[in-house]
């Protein structure tokens, strides 16, 4: 019996012994992104932003080198969660860094709860995953919610442009749904009318059905989300068949991302949307983060490069205060949290409200050509929303 | 009125691109008895190959042919090297031509990354065509334009002509043929690598509406196995109507029925098959 009990003493000591050589080695994190598939844009981007900040510092922060691990999560849920799985229990990550499919995040979400390991999500933007009931210590989004920027701008479109009956078109998943219903609310709270919801599936091979269908309603204007490889087809095909000039199209960001102009050229311009942050953005750190990373990447950042860029500021800011010690859990939390307003994030000042959700301004953008280039100008800076102020359309 | 119009119009140059993927698979299927799984390998190869050209010199003609190429001599290779030494037994043929399907679709995305890609148009056909109020693109009809031509030309190969009676005699009865002095295993690699060149033919013109991403070759052979199951394996005719009758149902179906996307599809086939197990044109 007291041979057992040696015994168990024995490994345990090595186990501890084992945690503490962990902590002089490298900080893991672990990049859960998409890599293939119909959103790899935004998870390459959102690489690319994190590894410029990283690679500027030097791959160190708190007196630790930093090991970068990536996964490709398909934007597939069970594929997100198996690779999550593997970062937290094969490879020990201290942080990770995802995901972009708000599908894929909340998939994951209660394995982040369970295991504690900070959660940086810098693109699913689901409003549930940073409101009660999911809300977890664990999670930190980088990033506004779909409430945050599309309930604004329905109130932005009813006090400046003369739309009142909207049409909406969407990718016909979470991220989708809530971001074109967050401005329908918002748009309706201010006395406009939703006409017609058209749903599309994500990575649809063709959006001219769907086209069809808002031809033929009687409406003011279009309000849509499509993102990466879709927005470029569905932008370009809403051209093709002559809607814009019949139906002037709005949206979120993400239709006319920075990364996806070039691939649009000219069929991009005149599109509105409203979004964190936009490459044309004339601040101080935003040019500098512009300038740097085309220097690096031969090419604009875009919005997940930024959120990319605010994750790892946020992770080396926390590492800094904390010295490399990532032992107490907790403590790593609450640097996480207070990290945040410490960032020099290019969209603005930014901090986290009660649920770890960031608050910070957002704008509304034309597409516009400056010289050579199809740009999103910046139309209106929105002052900073949190979520609690406009989630109360369908939070009870 | 012209939501009608429009859904026919993209229903028909859609139901072209499917006729040139279905039409390649059909014909080989006729001459080999291969259901050549790698069909879909053949449409993204193809397009991929275009697009490289095509960023490099700007030039659709040139990465046309470029593509057409590259899949031609891949299905050569296929034909001589691997297909010509397994029995002449379904299995077999369906786990080989499924494992080229894997190892093409792997390195394609090693070589072109996993982001989805769209060629661009033509110049010609940037603008589109106004009658009245419809406005459609005029690529589209370009498409049903080559599809219509394909169709006819194959008609006339096949009809009109001593190798379209070589083929024919090959299709109905190999031994004959071969006893008559038709040379049919030169006869297969031909039609193979023609087969081949269809498919990628239907990716690259198809490319600058439908793109090309990692899993399209799943996708589109599935797409190809319905026309060719609707219309009769073997049929050209039968890949003809059933592409034109699978394009259609596919518009219309997402168009009126959103959420039934697969099913408006689906649910046809399954009634033709029950009804006419061989197909609308298929004799056997």
């Amino acid at each position: 019996m007291g041979r057992r009990v040696l015994r168990i003493l024995a490994l345990t000591l090595c186990l501890a012994a084992g945690s503490a050589a962990a902590q002089s080695g490298p900080v893991k994190i672990g990049l859960l992104l998409p890599y293939t598939g119909p959103l790899s844009i935004q998870g390459i981007d959102a690489t690319k932003g994190f590894e410029l900040y990283l690679n500027k510092i030097g791959m160190k922060a708190g007196g630790r080198e930093i090991q970068i691990l990536k996964e490709d999560a398909e934007s597939k849920p069970d594929v997100g969660l198996t690779k999550i799985k593997k970062l937290i229990e094969r490879d020990r990550v201290d942080f990770v860094v995802g995901p972009v499919s708000s599908v894929v995040a909340i998939a994951i979400r209660n394995y982040v709860h369970e295991q504690g390991v900070p959660l940086i999500v810098p693109v699913a933007f689901t409003r549930t995953l940073t409101a009660p009931p999911l809300a977890s210590p664990s999670i930190f989004r980088v990033i506004e919610t779909t409430d945050q920027a599309n309930y604004p701008m329905g109130a932005w479109m009813i006090k400046n442009t003369k739309y009142r009956k909207v049409i909406l078109m969407a990718t016909d998943f979470v991220a989708g749904r809530d971001t074109v219903l967050a401005f329908a609310a918002g748009f309706k709270a201010a006395g406009g009318e939703i006409v017609k919801e058209i749903y599309a599936p994500l990575g649809a091979p063709d959006f001219a059905p769907y086209l069809a269908q808002a031809g033929d309603t009687k409406a003011d204007a279009v309000f849509a989300f499509f993102a990466g490889a879709d927005a470029i087809r569905f932008v370009r095909q809403y051209k093709d068949y002559g809607l814009f000039e019949k139906l002037p199209l709005t949206g979120y960001n993400v239709l006319t991302d920075d990364t996806i102009l070039p691939a649009l050229g000219s069929a991009a311009l005149g599109i509105v949307t409203i979004g964190g942050w936009t490459a044309a953005l004339d601040t101080p750190d935003s040019k500098a983060f512009v300038a740097d990373y085309e220097r690096v990447h031969k090419a604009w950042p875009t919005r997940y490069s930024e959120s990319g860029y605010i994750s790892a500021q946020l992770i080396t800011i926390a590492l800094d205060s904390l010295k490399g010690d990532l032992a107490d859990r907790n403590k790593v939390r609450d640097a996480l949290k207070s990290a945040l307003p410490k960032v020099k994030a290019p969209r603005g000042p930014v901090e986290f409200d009660a649920y770890r959700q960031m608050i910070s301004p957002v704008y509304v953008t034309r597409a516009e050509k400056r010289g050579e280039r199809v740009v999103n100008a910046v139309v209106e800076r929105i002052p900073p929303v949190s979520q609690e102020q406009v989630w109360g359309w369908w939070k009870k | 009125m012209t939501f009608w119009a429009i859904q026919t119009l993209n229903g028909l140059s859609f139901g072209m691109l499917l006729f040139l993927l279905a039409a390649g698979l059909s014909l080989i299927y006729g001459v080999m008895r291969i259901l050549n799984l790698a069909h879909g390998s053949f449409y993204v190869l193809g397009t991929y190959v275009a697009l490289s050209v095509v960023r490099a010199t700007d030039s659709f003609a040139l990465a046309m042919v470029a593509g057409t190429l590259a899949v031609i001599l891949l299905g050569v290779l296929m034909e001589r090297v691997l297909l010509r030494f397994l029995p002449p037994e379904e299995l077999p043929q369906a786990l080989l031509t499924f494992g080229v399907l894997l190892i093409v679709g792997d390195l394609c995305l090693w070589y072109w990354g996993g982001t989805p890609e769209t060629l661009p148009k033509p110049a010609v056909f940037e603008h589109s065509v106004r009658m009245g109020s419809l406005v459609f693109p005029s690529y589209r009809l370009f498409l049903l334009a080559v599809g219509v031509l394909v169709a006819v030309l194959l008609w006339a190969l096949q009809e009109r002509t001593r190798l379209g009676a070589m083929v024919r005699a090959a299709i109905d009865d190999p031994a004959i043929a071969r006893s008559t002095g038709i040379n049919v295993s030169l006869l297969s690699s031909g039609v193979f690598a023609f087969g081949a060149a269809l498919a990628a033919i239907g990716g690259i013109i198809g490319g600058p509406v439908l793109g090309v991403y990692p899993g399209a070759d799943f996708e589109i052979l599935l797409l190809a196995f319905v026309v060719v199951i609707v219309g009769g394996l073997g049929s050209l005719k039968g890949a003809f109507f059933g592409a034109l009758l699978v394009g259609l149902l596919d518009n219309f179906g997402k168009a009126l029925f959103p959420s039934l996307a697969y099913f408006t599809i689906f649910a046809p086939m399954a009634i033709i098959l029950a009804v006419r197990p061989t197909g609308l044109f298929g004799s056997r």
